[in-house]
Formats: structure tokens, C-alpha cells, sequence
């Protein structure tokens, strides 16, 4: 399948932060840059305390936050027309990282970010999100709330677990589907969001849409319990069809692949280097125009789940 | 008339947690039909349910009733788990079932003898003949069901289920069989009566229309068996509802398309495009979810040297 990259990539930034010593100033620790690359430098002399900024608050509370980045000057986030997600990643009460996904909201570019969160009646309901160019769909997902089990945020939240969603147009699995239909959206993937092993603090939904994917490839990554390897239990390739077979192939052990890699360190990581980690699919990878992984672990109190991973 | 001016409402005062219901299958095991369905209801919340034919609502409304058994789960109704039928849940079904040897009035009367059986006769005559009015049959109180038309009787259903004073309606399409524009009618019958006493209602409906009139929120059944909530709805529309407002509303619509297609998301068995997309993406999540239970089970007394190690990889030397 021919597929070139965006000239405009949705994703304007990744970025993973992570405590220089337990619960430490945070230090930028791995980061992809769209066309703003020029931050860089500056991101990597900035440090966070705890409670400081969108990514020392996401640390000491354990809550993740979708903003304007018009309101994040003060943190150094200086992109138009983007929304940010702070995800941070909590491990026994700890925070080991936190994820920072900016996305560009301008014109012809469609996507979602969305925080699930339990109301007072134990439903899930849309406490932050960001709907670019989705209009309707964002209107209508304000009213919809979501008993547990009860569409993708609430398996993740009963099943704990994380979970990629295709074809979210005609999947029966994905209640707003119409509205997703309607509007191009393809691929979705909902990670839970722990505050401890039981309590769930909210599910983190990330929906692509075909024409401007955020993530042209979904994984979710655990350990297969009988080979002590780790596998792809959920996945998307949306129309990278072939790269699903070879996928689900996959067992991975020692120093392969991002999810490894996330595995080892017990914290998020993003990578350019698709090619040298994703044996073997780095060079598939690379043909189709990929250029970026994240991989972010999926913490269930001292436990490390499982591991979600995008590629783009 | 609200029964409890000052007192808040209970945001649960409805919890029906976990609910499962299997009937006995000759050929083999239980079928699940109703299988985990969970709901809330706020205190004077008005809950539609929408779901297709079979799917299970009415095996919900009338296990909430305390007519049918519940096979696992649990119901809680103003705090108290219910056990069997009681006054405080009223029901109404498609047909009234009035009997036929008594009048309007006498049909009415027949309830209220049994729970007002303390207050004197010109006391109850009062409040058989206070509900008669409110659902518009002052006139018709002496008429046997014979020589009242179908939308009547149900009128008189109405008014002998309120008349209890119930603390929660349930309503199983009450107007299924009634042309629109009585069914519009005692919609609004309903609604007046609703608005002046603070009465939960759970309503099950197949006109989304109505379900978005009458309710503040909308509960959609997944298909059966194994059917449950699939999603809620909540109606951004004030209360006393005007049919023209909520007509007019900028977000009608978009909220009635949302039910419209749950429904046909629901209904389109075998998606082929769904399977022809399968083969870029694949979802074990239920097995392995399942595998990682039984190993943490299996685990569950931690070692203490576990803890230490930062995963089971590192852990397992990788
Ligand atoms: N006593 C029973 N024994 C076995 N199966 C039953 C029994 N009662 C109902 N069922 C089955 O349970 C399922 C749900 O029935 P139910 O009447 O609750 O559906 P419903 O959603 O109310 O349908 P409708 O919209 O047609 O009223 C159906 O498949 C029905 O066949
Ligand atoms: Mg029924």
C-alpha cells in the first residue's frame, strides 16, 4: 500500500519527562518534534518540581490534563493552534514520567483526546477532551456517560487493561460509532489511568482519524503468561494492512523493541530510531513513512500491565 | 405536592448493580439474557430505556418491580435492597388490565382502600377523584373499561398506579398501543403528573422521540443475550418539558441521530467491512485480561523480593 507522510503531521510534539531522582525535578528525557524541532534546546534545559507546570501538577496528583497551549506559556510550550495531554505515569504512588502529546488543531485536521472520569454515580463521563474538527462528535460525547463496561473507557476501566479499537465506524464494540462514521475517525486506543491498584483514576482515549492519524499504527503490548515474552494483544494498522500480520508474529525478548524498552526502564519513552529498535519491521516501518514510536506503560498499582504503543 | 420539598434528592437513589438474569435452557446451559447491567437513578430522575425487541428491558423493569427473580446482582431502591414486589414501586404496562365488573373510579379506589387504609372514605374518595382529574377522566369516573377507548383504560392504569404513591414508576411502553396522538396526550399526562411529585420513573420505550421527550436520560440496551448498558444519554432539555422547545432545541438532532444509530450499530449482524478491516487489527484483550487474573490470582501472597524488582521482565532476568 502506497503512503507518504503528512506534510503536516497532527502530532506537533511528544515529550517524556521523568524524575531525575525519585520525585525529583523533571527532566526531559526523550522527545519527537514535528516541524518545531527548534524547541528542543530549550526543553532540555527546563526542569519541572512537583506541582510546577502542567507536568509537575500531572506528577504530584496522578491526574492527567488536557490543555490549550495558549494557557502553558508559562511552561515553555509554545505552539499554536495545538492542545496538549499531560499523561503521567504513576507506579505505586509515584510518578515514573509524564507524557506530553501536543496536537495541532488547524484546519482539516481531525483527532480526539479524552479523559474519562468516574462520576458520582460510578459512570464514566467526559471530564476533559479536546475534539479537533469534530465537532458534532465532541458535542454529542459531552452527554453520553458510560457504565462500567459499557464501551471502549469502560472495558478498559473494568477490564483494567488497554485496548486498540479499529474500524471504529462499523465496530459494534464502539458505541459512538455513528458519530465516528460521520466524521472519519478510524482507530482508537483507551488506556487506564491508575491511581491505585483498584481506583481507577480516568481512561485516556486517543481516537485517529484516517486522513490525519495521530497514530497510524496502535499496540498494546503485555507479557504472554506461558513464554514469558511479550506479545501484541490489541492492535491497528489501519491501512498498513500488511504490517498486522508480521506483527502479531511477534514475541519479543531482550533489547528488542519499544515496548521492551519500556518494560526495562518502568517509564514512557519516545524514539526517531525506528529502524535500529523495531526489528524487523523497522525497514517496513521506514518504507511507509513512519518516523516516530511511544511506547508508555500501563501501571496497575506496583504492577506493570501492560504497554501501549504508538507509531506514526 | 412534593412529597419531600426540603429534602435533596438522592443522587442514588436507584442502584441496580452487577444485575444478571438467566432463564433455564432445556438444551443446555442458562442463557444469560440480561448480564450485567448497571444503572443509577438520581431521585425524580426520569430514565428512558430503549433497546431492541428482545434484547431484555422488560426483564429489567419488572426484576426492578420485584415480579421476576434476579439471577445474580442486586437491586437497591431508597437505600433498601428490594425482595420481592412493594408499595413503593408502581407498575403500568401496554395494557391496563382494569377489570371489567368495576367503574373508572372503582378501579382506582381498589389500590387506594389497600394503602390508605387508614384514612376515612371521603378522604380516599378525594384522592381517587384528585387522580382521575390529573390524568383528565374527572368526567369519566363512573364509565366501565367496555366503554372507554384504549387510551382511557390506559388513563385509568395511570392514575391507579400514582394514586399509591409510589416512590418509583415503572412504566413497560405504556402507550405501545396507542395512535401518536394519544400517546402525545398522555405523554404529557405523565409529565404534569411527574413534574408536581418527585416520582423516579423508568420507562421503556421504542420511540426514541418519546424517549428523549420524556426523560432527563436515556439508558441504551445492547442486543442479547448477555445484554447491558451500552451507553447513556443524558438530555440537556429543562424541566416542565414544552414539545416545541424540545423540538426546536439546537441539539435535537444531534442527540435523536445519536440513539437512531446506537440502535442500528446494534442491529448490523455481521459487518462485512468490520471483517474485511479485521485483518489490519486483531483484539485478544478478553484472553489475556483473563489469563493476567488467574496468574495474579495465582500470586496474590507477594514475596517480599518481588516488590523490589521494578517488573516480572527484570525480574525474570530479560
Ligand atoms: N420466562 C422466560 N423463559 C425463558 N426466556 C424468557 C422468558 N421471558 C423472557 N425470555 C427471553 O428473554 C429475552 C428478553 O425478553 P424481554 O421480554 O425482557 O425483552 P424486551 O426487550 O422487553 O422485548 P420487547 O421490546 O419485545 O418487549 C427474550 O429473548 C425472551 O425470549
Ligand atoms: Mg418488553
Amino acid at each position: 500500500m502506497q503512503a507518504t507522510v503528512n506534510a503536516t503531521d497532527i502530532v506537533r510534539a511528544i515529550e517524556v519527562w521523568r524524575p531525575q531522582d525519585a520525585g525529583g525535578p523533571f527532566a526531559l528525557c526523550s522527545c519527537v518534534y514535528g516541524d518545531d524541532d527548534h524547541i528542543e534546546e530549550g526543553r532540555r534545559l527546563r526542569r519541572f518540581e512537583l506541582g510546577e507546570g502542567i507536568v509537575g501538577q500531572s506528577a504530584q496528583t496522578g491526574q492527567p490534563h488536557i490543555r490549550s497551549c495558549e494557557d502553558l506559556i508559562d511552561d515553555g510550550i509554545d505552539l499554536a493552534h495545538s492542545h496538549v495531554v499531560s499523561i503521567p505515569f504513576m507506579h505505586s504512588g509515584q510518578c515514573k514520567g509524564v507524557v506530553l502529546l501536543a496536537c495541532d488543531e488547524s484546519e482539516g485536521n481531525q483527532g480526539a483526546m479524552e479523559l474519562w472520569r468516574p462520576n458520582d454515580r460510578g459512570e464514566l463521563g467526559l471530564a476533559e477532551a479536546w475534539h479537533s474538527n469534530l465537532e458534532r462528535f465532541g458535542l454529542i460525547s459531552k452527554y453520553v456517560k458510560f457504565p462500567r463496561r459499557a464501551g471502549l473507557p469502560g472495558k478498559v476501566w473494568a477490564d483494567r487493561f488497554p485496548r486498540v479499537m479499529g474500524s471504529l465506524g462499523t465496530s459494534q464494540q464502539f458505541l459512538r460509532a455513528a458519530g465516528a462514521k460521520a466524521e472519519g475517525l478510524s482507530t482508537g486506543i483507551g488506556i487506564p489511568l491508575m491511581r491505585t491498584a483498584m481506583q481507577l483514576d480516568s481512561v485516556l482515549v486517543l481516537l485517529s482519524a484516517n486522513r490525519t492519524p495521530i497514530a497510524r499504527a496502535m499496540e498494546v503490548w503485555a507479557m504472554d503468561p506461558d513464554s514469558k515474552k511479550l506479545k501484541i494483544v490489541s492492535a491497528d494498522y489501519g491501512a498498513f494492512m500488511d504490517l498486522a500480520p508480521m506483527s502479531r508474529q511477534l514475541s519479543l525478548g531482550i533489547g528488542e523493541g519499544i515496548a521492551v524498552h519500556v518494560l526495562r526502564d518502568c517509564a514512557p519513552w519516545a524514539t526517531w530510531d525506528l529502524l535500529g529498535v523495531e526489528f524487523p519491521r523497522g525497514e517496513k516501518f521506514l518504507e511507509y513513512g513512519f518516523r516516530w514510536g511511544l511506547g508508555m506503560p500501563v501501571f496497575v498499582g506496583s504492577e506493570i500491565r501492560a504497554v501501549a504503543v504508538l507509531i506514526n | 405536592m412534593n412529597p419531600h420539598p426540603d429534602k435533596p434528592a438522592d443522587p442514588r437513589f436507584v442502584e441496580i448493580f452487577n444485575l444478571v438474569k438467566a432463564y433455564p435452557n432445556p438444551y443446555g446451559e442458562a442463557v444469560r439474557v440480561v448480564d450485567g447491567y448497571d444503572l443509577v437513578m438520581r431521585e425524580g430522575e426520569v430514565v428512558s430505556v430503549i433497546g431492541h425487541s428482545g434484547c431484555g428491558k422488560s426483564t429489567v423493569l419488572t426484576m426492578v418491580a420485584g415480579l421476576n427473580e434476579i439471577t445474580a446482582g442486586s437491586i437497591a431502591v431508597g437505600g433498601r435492597e428490594i425482595d420481592g414486589p412493594g408499595p413503593d414501586r408502581a407498575v403500568v404496562f401496554q395494557s391496563p388490565c382494569l377489570l371489567p365488573w368495576m367503574t373508572a373510579f372503582q378501579n382506582v379506589m381498589l389500590g387506594v382502600d389497600r394503602v390508605y387504609a387508614h384514612g376515612t372514605k371521603q378522604q380516599r374518595k378525594e384522592i381517587v377523584e384528585y387522580y382521575l382529574a390529573a390524568v383528565g377522566l374527572a368526567d369519566a369516573r363512573d364509565k366501565y373499561p367496555r366503554e372507554m377507548s384504549g387510551g382511557m383504560q390506559q388513563r385509568v392504569g395511570i392514575a391507579r398506579a400514582i394514586a399509591l404513591k409510589p416512590r418509583m414508576l415503572l412504566l413497560d411502553e405504556p402507550f405501545g398501543r396507542l395512535d401518536s396522538l394519544t400517546r402525545m396526550d398522555l405523554q404529557d399526562v405523565i409529565l404534569n403528573i411527574l413534574d408536581r411529585e418527585r416520582i423516579t420513573t423508568m420507562i421503556i420505550t421504542h420511540d426514541v422521540d418519546e424517549a428523549i421527550y420524556m426523560s432527563d436520560r436515556v439508558c441504551m440496551m445492547t442486543n442479547g443475550p448477555n445484554a447491558r448498558v451500552g451507553q447513556l444519554l443524558d438530555l440537556p432539555f429543562a424541566r416542565p418539558r414544552n414539545r416545541a422547545a424540545v423540538l426546536e432545541h439546537p441539539l435535537y438532532y444531534e442527540l435523536r441521530g445519536a440513539l437512531v444509530s446506537f440502535l442500528e450499530q446494534q442491529d448490523h449482524r455481521v459487518p462485512a467491512r468490520e471483517s474485511a478491516q479485521m485483518e489490519a487489527g486483531w483484539d485478544d484483550t478478553l484472553h489475556m485480561v483473563e489469563a493476567l487474573n488467574e496468574t495474579e490470582l495465582e500470586e496474590e501472597p507477594i514475596d517480599e523480593t518481588a516488590t523490589h524488582t521494578e517488573n516480572q521482565l527484570v525480574g525474570a532476568g530479560v
